[in-house]
């Protein structure tokens, strides 16, 4: 029982990253995904690892079930209790459209039917007082009557104002406990204590809605694991951070973006660990690209995603933001004779042209294979044949409506498609108040080292990382990741009102709830506790987040805040406002614990690698190709240089040094690239 | 006369990647622009409802970017921002200066529409405006939010022709102390003004960035082909319908000022070739209250009704615009004169305008839309807060149901084709100010049927938690109602009554206090206790009711959105309510008649 293993299943592979804590032995395996029964690809790791799972003492797994039980809009029928009078809040949504000239776009549909929006009798007010105490009796009928109706297993409570007061809340999921004791239940002020009803109920909905499949399936795989003798079983959640696979079933909204945090958690560690400072974590795939800013390299959270148009998750997530990019994106010519790359995807099947599948349509790994810029022979264990004429027969249909060759369009396909992904990249930097350059971009995922210097060229970023099992680096994020919980409650306090007794009260009950969570998830010692409150000036609508000291607050703690709040506003928006008013919202608190820490294996330094081969890749196409050096990602050793133009092969990417750049290997293994 | 080559002769010099990259680079400039003003602005109409847009113009003073922000305000920059530099004038412009101005008569949609233009210098030379146009909730005049039933633009609030209120990056004083003095709430706008001019500093640097990179020639030759290349893709489009002339018309159903008076707006569309003419001859003259359009409201609204019979993939700019001439007879309700008010034109006009336009479109294409519930709204609460002393104004704004169109019924409660505005949360609106919701949903029932029916309206009823709040409207569709389009219904109406604390009966502003419309009125003083009750209109419907399919019409029963009743009467399919079944026999018996005939 020494082994800790990371699993993080996607939607074409499953990965494994283990790692023994006696021996400092590291595992990795790579199998299939098996949609139907996730966790058949999960047991498959292992053994494609050789790991004994008696040998696996803690295993983490991060899942993309919940994302796609949402995607496949396959999870549970739910209804929703919502105050009477606001029982359309779902099919009313926010009242905007993605865009704004568009007369056949239709509103998403959120996931409950309005057969099922049922009003109940209650109303508080924002300072928690009882407008409109709870009508029990009406509401035991409307229990009863969903009970009768069949079909419903899950049930969302979203009341006005419940972050205020949680009492009716609470009766509520009393008498369905009473009448009903199947049903499945969400309150939303347990899901999100934070105003803006739209955002709370739908993340409340969401929970609901995932509840019974993700118990179904956590409630197997629990068995599963314990039945192989693994010792203990975690889930890695949106935030980053582990929890027991009971806390998850509790709480399943907070998986949606399990998988993502995985790798943004990786490039926190090994920024960390190297001392990069500023990071951006970009994982590049088959369809999409999802990149994540860490200052300090420490990640950027976000409570406001959307799964699509209008149907948000407010919970704390890591800010990971997706956009249609990547090695299978579609490149077209529209009507006007410009190049488009994505958002439309070749997906898995039939995937690129030149993995002859069957794929006719020119993608982004195309163009880079008429290039020349792949690797095939890295490939896993070689079973991927590249067939380079396809992908240039597909190529060369749009090069001859551009009326260019086939090398240019090509190089222009990736050039507009590393743009796409520098152009999410700004905003994302935009809505962060950063400024990338001089950053270090992390790329990960089977086509992110492709593109990483290129991209980071398009961003004046100087220095890229590629870890060392970029393909898996997902599963490695899922291993380090500390057990984290985030509490948060509205409570709007001006500063000229402050009450210092509310907000030790506030923060202490927060408290309070993280301590009682810690213990149950197994913890002896106390988890560290950061806090912070959520301030803007009077009558701004957003807020930014400052720290504030653990212990009792006073006044002064605060002037300390207000003072915090002007920097980073200043930082963000270029302004302050001097003699400006400021008001508390929301008071937060993070705890964090560690069970482990986790030591890399070291690379052994000696003579640096001769090339495998020496192939022609095209950098630009004006001038023709290159001849370039290929390297086996295995034959480096410590300290190697290698000078670009220059590839990287190995089993689950292709790392691509353009000329004029210098990559080094560090003592993990790492490539540290000066672009 | 001198030949100029047309867009179609004319070639795109800029390569293909470089295009769409730099074309994107603007997009998302705009978007940054959005970010940054949603995130620092003081007020709930942009940080909430997102009432504003930003666009990048190049330095011929065409727009080169734009976001899917709001269509009123994107369709007037094309000639407010014109009209301000060229009142400055460009030469007088230094690196730093920002350009300001709200004024009506001067192309703006209305005063509240507050535009910012800022240049941007590369070695003494114009090569960008980054600009920002943002509706100001309070802008001073007789009522607080700026809505209600104005005779006059002095009634409206203050104006202010183009000026700069940045010189060389430091702020004018004078403007900010003569603004900041003359509206309700002097800290919000000055928050705002900032969030609004910080945004065209970022957009300035994210321009730098262009320029830069690719040099300055580039930079130039590329923003004359991104506005080419959509010109080229505009005219293609037209080229596709038929050449002809398409008539239609419709009216406002009252001024605010003049009892029971219509307003016609009449449209010609004159399609020729590649070049399409929106014609508004025909068009009553400007009516006494604030429904008059400016020439800008009426050209943005000409833009957005055929902006909406594309394809969405045309990138939107200066090229869009190009194919496309609006006539508007001065003095008109389509082209207001000095001194007449216009504020409610941008607001509750602009979407009948479009309706009209879209009907004329139906003419020929059945690709059209039936109207929408056409209002977006407008009720401007303002006061003093009890709690805190503070004076306050807020503009309330609310969602409409669509009309159905040929592949789907239309949208419920969604903010009407000028706006793209979302609503304020209720939890927003009650922890900032002294009423309450006693409930916002859906009007089930309400709506214009049809193969694809309307989207439905939404109510909402409110209780005053004090004394004194003003309440005053620019409302629409009391009376009249959006029209069906292929034997569709019409959409339901819009209702806006009162109720004193301790009565039972809702009163409109007519019956109860002498206002001369229901919907378009000024400073009806509500006291704690009473209630109000706003009930939007729904969208019209699209094609014959009986072509419906009879699952959507379960559907709609099983949501309790129509009765069995409303399945039978309007769609002839008969409901078996204790089954929960369609009774096929009794369906086919009815619809082998027509639509009503039962």
């Amino acid at each position: 029982m020494t082994f800790r293993a990371g699993v993080d299943t996607g939607g074409t592979f499953t990965d494994l990253v283990a790692y023994d804590e006696e021996t400092g032995d590291f595992r990795m395996a790579k199998v299939l995904s098996t949609p139907d029964t996730p966790s058949r690809a999960v047991f498959a790791s292992f053994t494609k690892g050789e790991l004994d799972t008696r040998e696996i003492a803690y295993f983490v797994h991060g899942t993309t079930v919940a994302t796609n039980t949402l995607i496949e809009r396959e999870g549970a029928e739910v209804a929703l209790l919502t105050t009477d009078g606001f029982r359309d809040i779902l099919r009313m949504q926010r009242v905007t459209r993605p865009d704004h000239f568009d007369l056949h776009w239709i509103k998403p549909k959120h996931f409950v039917p309005r057969s099922r929006c049922v009003g109940v009798v209650e109303r508080m007010l924002r300072d928690g007082s009882v407008l409109t105490p709870l009508d029990e009796k009406q509401l035991r009928s409307q229990i009863t009557s969903l009970r009768d109706a069949n079909g419903t297993a899950a049930i969302a409570v979203s009341y006005l104002f419940s972050f205020a007061n949680p009492d009716h809340e609470l009766r509520t999921r009393e008498l369905i406990e009473e009448l009903w004791p199947e049903a499945q239940v969400s309150l939303s002020h347990e899901v999100l204590p934070r105003w803006r009803e739209y955002e709370r109920t739908s993340t409340t909905v969401i929970d609901a809605y995932l509840k019974p499949r993700m118990d179904d399936y956590l409630a197997s795989l629990e068995k599963e694991c314990s039945e192989g003798g693994i010792g203990q079983l975690f889930i890695l959640g949106s935030n980053g951070g582990v929890m027991s696979a009971a806390k998850a079933r509790t709480r399943p909204v907070a998986l949606v973006r399990s998988g993502p945090s995985g790798g943004v958690m990786a490039a926190s560690h090994l920024g960390k660990l190297l001392g990069l400072g500023d990071l951006i974590a970009a994982d590049m795939g088959g369809t999409s690209f999802e990149a994540c800013l860490l200052p300090g390299s420490a990640p950027a959270f976000t409570n406001l995603d959307e799964l699509e148009y209008g149907v948000p998750i407010a919970l704390t997530m890591v800010d990971a933001r997706a956009i249609g990019a990547g090695g299978g994106s579609l490149a077209t010519v529209d009507a006007a004779g410009i190049l488009k790359v994505g958002p439309q995807s070749a997906g898995a099947d039939p995937g690129p042209a030149c993995y002859a599948r069957g794929g006719t349509e020119p993608t982004v790994t195309d163009a880079n294979a008429v290039l020349g810029r792949l690797a095939p022979e890295f490939s896993l264990a070689g079973d991927l044949e590249l067939d380079f004429p396809a992908a240039a027969a597909a190529v060369d249909p749009l090069a001859g409506v551009l009326g260019l060759s086939r090398e240019r369009t090509s190089q222009g396909i990736v050039d507009v498609a590393n743009n796409n992904m520098a152009q999410a990249l700004r905003l994302v930097s935009t809505d962060r108040g950063h400024d990338p350059r001089g950053w270090t971009l992390v790329a990960y995922g089977g086509a992110g080292p492709l593109h990483a210097c290129e991209l980071a060229r398009a961003l004046q970023i100087g220095q890229v990382l590629v870890p060392t099992y970029p393909g898996a680096f997902s599963a490695f994020g899922a291993l380090l990741s500390d057990t984290r919980f985030d509490y948060t409650q509205t409570h709007w306090m001006r500063m000229r009102d402050l009450d210092t007794d509310k907000a030790n009260e506030l923060f202490s009950a927060l408290e309070r709830q993280a301590l009682e969570a810690f213990r149950h998830e197994g913890f002896e010692e106390a988890p560290q506790l950061f806090r912070s409150i959520d301030m803007r000036y009077v009558g701004q609508n957003w807020e930014l987040s400052v720290s504030m000291p653990a212990g009792e607050v006073s006044a002064s703690d605060f002037d300390v805040a207000a003072k915090l709040f002007e920097e980073e506003h200043e930082r963000f928006y270029g302004y302050t406002i001097q003699g400006e008013e400021l008001e508390a919202l929301t008071f937060n608190v993070t705890a964090v614990g560690t069970r482990h820490s986790v030591e890399l294996p070291r690379l052994e330094s000696g003579k640096a690698p001769e090339p495998l081969q020496r192939r022609d890749v095209v950098f630009d196409a004006g001038g023709g190709p290159v001849e370039t050096a290929v390297y086996g990602r295995d034959s480096l050793v410590a300290g190697t240089e290698i000078e670009g133009p220059a590839v990287v092969g190995q089993v689950d990417a292709t790392t691509l040094l353009p000329p004029q750049s210098l990559a080094r290997v560090d003592e993990y293994g790492n490539l540290l690239i000066t672009v | 006369m001198e030949h100029t080559a047309t867009a179609n002769e004319q070639e795109i010099k800029t390569d293909p990647f470089l295009l769409e990259i730099i074309r994107n680079h603007l997009i998302t400039t705009c978007k940054e622009m959005g970010i940054a003003m949603m995130r620092t602005s003081y007020s709930p109409m942009f940080n909430e409802a997102l009432d504003f847009s930003c666009v990048v113009f190049d330095g011929e003073e065409e727009m080169v970017g734009q976001a899917p922000f709001v269509p009123a305000q994107i369709g007037s920059t094309v000639h407010v921002i014109p009209t301000a530099i060229a009142e400055i004038g460009a030469e007088n412009l230094e690196p730093g200066d920002v350009i300001f101005t709200n004024d009506p008569y001067r192309s703006n949609c209305h005063l509240p529409e507050f535009v910012v233009i800022k240049p941007y210098f590369h070695e003494g030379e114009i090569l960008a405006y980054t600009s920002n146009i943002a509706h100001m909730t309070d802008v001073g005049g007789m009522v607080p939010a700026a809505f209600g039933d104005h005779q006059n633009i002095w009634q409206e609030g203050i104006r202010f022709p183009p000026v700069k209120i940045y010189e060389r990056d430091q702020e004018v004083p004078a403007i900010f102390k003569i603004l900041v003095s003359n509206v309700r709430t002097p800290r919000h706008s000055y928050g705002d003004m900032k969030a609004m001019i910080g945004s065209l500093y970022l957009a300035e640097r994210r321009i730098a960035e262009l320029v830069e990179r690719y040099g300055a020639d580039t930079f130039v030759q590329c923003c004359r082909d991104i506005k080419l290349v959509s010109e080229k893709l505009m005219r293609a489009e037209i080229s596709r319908w038929p050449d002809g002339e398409y008539q239609a018309d419709g009216v406002l159903e009252d001024d605010g000022v003049v009892p029971d008076r219509e307003w016609k707006i009449n449209a010609t569309l004159v399609i020729r070739g590649d070049e399409l003419i929106v014609d508004f001859t025909g068009t009553d003259e400007q009516c006494f209250g604030p429904g008059n359009q400016t020439f800008g409201t009426t050209a943005s609204a000409a833009y957005n009704a055929v902006l909406h019979m594309v394809p969405t993939d045309i990138p939107y700019n200066h090229g869009c615009y190009r194919p496309i001439s609006v006539i508007a007879p001065p003095g008109s309700y389509v082209n207001v004169s000095y001194p007449a008010a216009c504020v409610g034109g941008n607001s509750d006009s602009h979407p009948t305008t479009v309706d009209v336009l879209l009907q004329a479109f139906s003419r020929f294409s059945d690709k059209s839309s039936a109207a929408d519930g056409g209002t977006c709204g407008c009720i401007g609460f303002g006061g003093t807060d009890p709690a805190t002393g503070e004076i306050y104004a807020h503009l309330h704004l609310e969602g409409v149901g669509w009309g159905g169109r040929d592949d789907a019924d239309g949208n419920d409660c969604q903010f009407v084709k000028n706006g793209n505005c979302a609503n304020t949360p209720v939890e927003v609106a009650e922890t900032r100010y002294p009423f309450l919701n006693l409930e916002y949903q859906l009007e089930p029932g309400a709506v214009g049927h049809g193969r694809h029916r309307g989207g439905f309206g939404t109510r909402r009823t409110f209780r005053f938690l004090s004394d004194g709040v003003h309440v005053s409207s620019h409302t629409h569709r009391h009376r009249v109602r959006g029209w069906g389009l292929f034997d569709g219904e019409d959409g339901s109406n819009s209702v806006l009554t009162f109720r004193r604390k301790g009565e039972t009966e809702w009163v409109t502003a007519r019956q109860a206090f002498g206002k001369a419309s229901e919907g378009k009125f000024s400073n009806i003083v509500m006291n704690e206790g009473d209630e109000m009750l706003f009930i939007t209109p729904s969208g019209a419907g699209y094609g014959s009711t009986f072509e419906r399919d009879p699952a959507l019409v379960l559907t709609d029963w099983q949501d309790e959105l129509i009765s069995a009743q409303d399945a039978r009467d309007h769609y002839g399919v008969v409901i078996d309510e204790p089954s929960g079944a369609i009774d096929q026999a009794a369906t086919d018996e009815l619809r082998a008649g027509s639509p009503g005939a039962g």
